[in-house]
């Protein structure tokens, strides 16, 4: 179970502003997962909200990999308004995150794995035969290797290659070691409804299902504005709050 | 475009085939050794020309003033991998424009979706090199259309996850970037669903002309043929490297990007040991070399 004491002692693990400083090697990749599958959520309730600007919900709809992967973008793409506007949504999604990440990478290994679960359960997904934990590693892995696949090259960072070079190399040791623990985790794990996530809140439900199809725009508006209990569905309401103000 | 599996398979045997020969130098052969995954993915970057001869310039100077550490040797590894990738490039780009010129209108750096030709390419390796996936790195459900054949797929959230690896990854590749501007983000190039409809259900005209007639692959050519060998740990003792490597350029295409992955390898030993120097070995590997021809590539056509 997530502790409140875990979510309350956040931490700036996540780079909100976008920043010039060179990366170090990244040592730990705990809590990446968890963090784009709340971004994810955000991005299928925005993009279907009646109260986000029409233009906030598009951006997010059409450039959904800036939204979700271009918060550290220093700059927007050129002649490409709605990929700056998702970018900015991005950020203050990241931002309405940050008090619900972990301060641990243990603990932040149960948020992955906890939100996994919950994907897994709208996926009907069945644990009764569990695989073993190399088999959900090899996933993540072969996965990974379709990500190679679609993004075709790796772009080189031509101001600093050989520092490139290495924290490239460190970037996939430490993919390797986050897949073995994820997998570890994952089959271990017994989640249950508690003070950091809630399954059933209507929020959270509205998120799951806009994945899958339409909803209506009365149900949609009254998941949001429903009290969230949970960290996560504050989160996910206050991230769409933000999104309106952009 | 070349592509991630054809780049990797080209890597991985012209690796084998050095790691083979009595000809390439003892630290090459410890690094690619300990580090053939670095190799693999490191086969799938681009710009190497620009960067790979002052890098491996500096390992050198740090081998002669001593011995590579963990960290030199993973490096040599990627550097190695990384001029495989030229190989492959210089062999395939210009394939590309002949059997499918409507992609290629805008020249080299093309912006638009990728050939099926390169797609072919990459699911006949996926099947020919890596046993339809059952040899590393690959799996057999690497090509599925949602990964159900893999073993966990059952028990995890399979569809989600297919959706969230590629914003984790352009976030880490980003991440590692000194300057995070939009020209650093990793875009979406190729979505996986045209290699497994490609490698499941097989268009019979586009395997006649970008497979058969041109001689993509042929596992009887010498050179092909030892690398498979090699990669099952059963050396053909009647294949000999020097010769599977002369004949190779009038072989098929694989066999013709094998044999320049390893002639580039092979330079790159010679120059670490100071058999040549840095100008040779940019010769040797056509350091500066346009990778499609004139008259295949529309800019320098027109002008």
């Amino acid at each position: 179970m997530i502790g409140r004491r875990d979510f309350l002692q956040a931490s700036a693990l996540w780079l909100s502003a976008p920043s010039a400083s060179v990366s170090a090697p990244p040592g730990d990749l705990s809590g990446r997962l968890a963090r784009l599958i709340f971004l994810d959520d955000v991005a299928s309730l925005a993009a279907c909200s009646p109260q986000a600007p029409s233009e906030t919900a598009r951006a997010i709809a059409t450039r959904r990999e800036f939204f979700l992967a271009g918060a550290l973008l220093q700059s927007s793409p050129p002649d490409d308004d709605a990929a700056a506007i998702a970018i900015r949504a991005g950020r203050a999604a990241v931002e309405a995150y940050q008090p619900l990440e972990a301060s641990t990478a243990e603990a932040r290994i149960r948020q992955d794995v906890r939100l996994l679960r919950e994907l897994a359960a709208r996926e009907g997904a069945a644990l009764d035969r569990p695989p073993s934990h190399q088999q959900v590693a090899d996933l993540f892995e072969t996965l990974g290797r379709r990500v190679l696949i679609a993004i075709h090259t790796y772009i080189p960072d031509s101001d600093d290659v050989e520092g490139w070079m290495e924290r490239l190399i460190g970037l996939h040791e430490a993919a390797h070691a986050y897949w073995q623990r994820l997998a570890e985790a994952y089959l271990a794990a017994t989640p249950r409804r508690d003070e950091w996530f809630d399954a059933s809140e209507p929020i959270v439900r509205a998120a799951a299902a806009l994945h899958l199809g339409p909803l209506d725009s009365a149900a949609i508006a009254r998941a949001i504005s429903a009290p969230p209990r949970s960290a996560y569905a504050r989160a996910l309401a206050d991230a769409h709050r933000r999104l309106l103000g952009l | 475009m070349s592509e991630h599996i054809t780049h990797t398979a080209v890597t991985d045997d012209a690796l084998r085939l050095a790691l083979h020969s009595p000809d390439i130098c003892q630290v090459f052969h410890g690094a690619l050794q300990r580090n053939a995954d670095i190799c693999r993915y490191s086969a799938m970057t681009r710009s190497g020309d620009q960067f790979t001869v002052k890098l491996l310039r500096a390992l050198r100077d740090q081998w002669r003033n001593g011995r590579l550490d963990s960290l030199a040797e993973k490096k040599l590894a990627f550097l190695l991998g990384w001029r495989c990738h030229l190989a492959a490039d210089r062999t395939f780009k210009p394939v590309y424009r002949i059997l499918d010129p409507r992609h290629y209108l805008k020249g080299d750096d093309e912006k638009g979706e990728a050939s099926d030709v390169s797609i072919y390419h990459d699911v006949v390796v996926f099947r020919e090199v890596y046993d339809g996936g059952r040899a590393e790195p690959f799996t057999p459900s690497a090509l599925d259309f949602r990964l159900e054949s893999h073993p966990a797929s059952r028990a995890m959230p399979a569809r989600a996850l297919q959706r969230l690896l590629l914003p984790f990854w352009q976030t880490e590749l980003l991440r590692i970037h000194s300057r995070r501007v939009p020209a650093r983000f990793q875009p979406h190039r190729i979505t996986v669903l045209r290699y497994s409809a490609a490698y499941h259900t097989p268009d019979p005209d586009k395997m006649r002309r970008f497979i058969i007639e041109p001689n993509f692959y042929n596992p009887q050519d010498p050179l092909i043929a030892l690398a498979r060998s090699l990669q099952r740990a059963k050396p053909r003792r009647d294949i000999t490297l020097p010769d599977a490597v002369a004949a190779a350029p009038k072989q098929s295409q694989y066999a013709q990007a094998l044999e320049r992955a390893y002639r580039y390898v092979m330079a790159a030993s010679d120059y670490f040991t100071g058999k040549i120097d840095e100008q040779e070995l940019e010769l040797r590997c056509d350091v500066g070399k346009p990778h499609v021809p004139a008259e295949f590539d529309p800019r320098r056509k027109k002008s």
